[in-house]
């Protein structure tokens, strides 16, 4: 059976309330939702929030099919769009409350790097804005879009190896190894990071 | 036994998500499966096993709707999911009517409960109503 004419069945058998629809639909469905919300987020691959963004627009749309207009586009990409849709959302969400817990994170980074001048800087530390300052300096000073990748990783405060391993695409190697080489790439980008700030401190006094 | 790729992992990780999401909502098999365990305090490997049912065939049923025991096509809807797990007709629609007679007596005796509250404040508020000395009365004779 066609993709499209696999895509009018299901919703027709839905909207009909046949029983068994809704676990046909996920058999089919949910390996290629994973496969591509997973390739437009790679940075969020196995993250509760693209979890949970494919859940509910899963049973968003088994609870209501209606919601779903066949004539504009097809099943498979309405359901992507739509938990592409509740991932940045929930995404949006999730920074907004992060950047209010930013003054925190960044003194405990700081603290990390041992860095007393940038901590004591408010114009770089503060809400949301700020952060887009403090990321545009960095993206002045770091050319290399993957240390750029892990510093923003940093400065969200994350913590987790595998994601830092995925940017490094080192996730194959064996865990400790991955441990030890995101170590290495942290421990440069925090050197780096002090060098930057002892040069913020001496304009700052020029 | 053989190791589940990444991929697998994943696609699994998701459906539980998922089954979890449905035991609690009663739109779907699986919050009668759940409630089912709950009533017969028994575990997931004793239904399965009572439904003659693969752990796989249990996840499959419970993301399928409800039938409703209302309805005319109740007995074909579940012949249909039993079909669709596979797993035993019998079984399967004797754990839903289980849960949902005990449903409805369990709402009917909140309903119940509810009525009963009401007409006692009503009783209680008539009574206060009626009472030949009423708080505001009582209130004014007071120095």
């Amino acid at each position: 059976m066609s993709e499209k004419h696999w895509d009018q069945k299901i919703h027709e058998r839905l909207l009909t309330g046949e029983v068994t629809a809704p676990s046909e639909l996920v058999d089919v469905v949910l390996p290629l939702l994973i496969k591509e919300l997973e390739r437009k987020n790679p940075r969020f691959r196995d993250s509760e929030l693209l979890n949970d963004a494919i859940t509910d627009a899963l049973i968003s749309y088994i609870k209501a099919p209606l919601q779903f207009d066949r004539v504009r586009l097809p099943l498979t990409k309405y359901l992507i769009m739509s938990a592409q849709c509740d991932f940045q959302n929930a995404l949006a969400k999730e920074k907004r409350r992060k950047s209010r817990e930013f003054t925190v994170e960044n003194v405990e980074l700081l603290e990390d790097v041992g860095n007393k001048d940038l901590r004591g800087n408010q114009e770089i530390l503060g809400p949301d804005p700020e952060r887009e300052r403090i990321l545009q300096h960095l993206r002045d000073r770091f050319k290399n879009p993957k240390d750029l990748q892990l510093l923003e990783l940093i400065l969200d405060g994350e913590r987790a190896t595998e994601t830092f391993a995925r940017i490094l695409e080192i996730e194959n190697l064996p865990f400790g190894d991955q441990q030890r080489a995101v170590k290495r790439h942290k421990d440069r980008l925090k050197k780096r990071l002090e060098r930057y700030a002892k040069e913020i401190a001496r304009d700052k006094k020029n | 036994m053989q190791k589940k790729s990444p991929e697998i992992k994943r696609i699994d990780q998701i459906h539980r998500k998922l089954i979890d999401r449905a035991t609690d909502d009663p739109f779907f098999v699986g919050w009668a499966l759940a409630k089912y365990l709950q009533i017969q305090a028994i575990n997931l490997a004793d239904l399965a096993s009572g439904l003659k049912c693969a752990p796989e065939g249990i996840d499959r049923v419970a993301l399928c709707l409800l039938p409703d025991h209302k309805k005319v096509t109740f007995a074909a809807d579940v012949q249909k999911i039993a079909a669709f797990g596979p797993c035993n007709c019998e079984a399967l629609l004797h754990v839903i009517r289980t849960v949902m007679s005990v449903h409805v007596m369990q709402e009917t005796a909140a309903d119940s409960l509810g009525g009963f509250l009401m007409a006692a404040r009503d009783h209680i508020e008539a009574s206060t109503e009626n009472s030949p000395i009423s708080p505001k009365e009582k209130k004014d004779d007071l120095p």
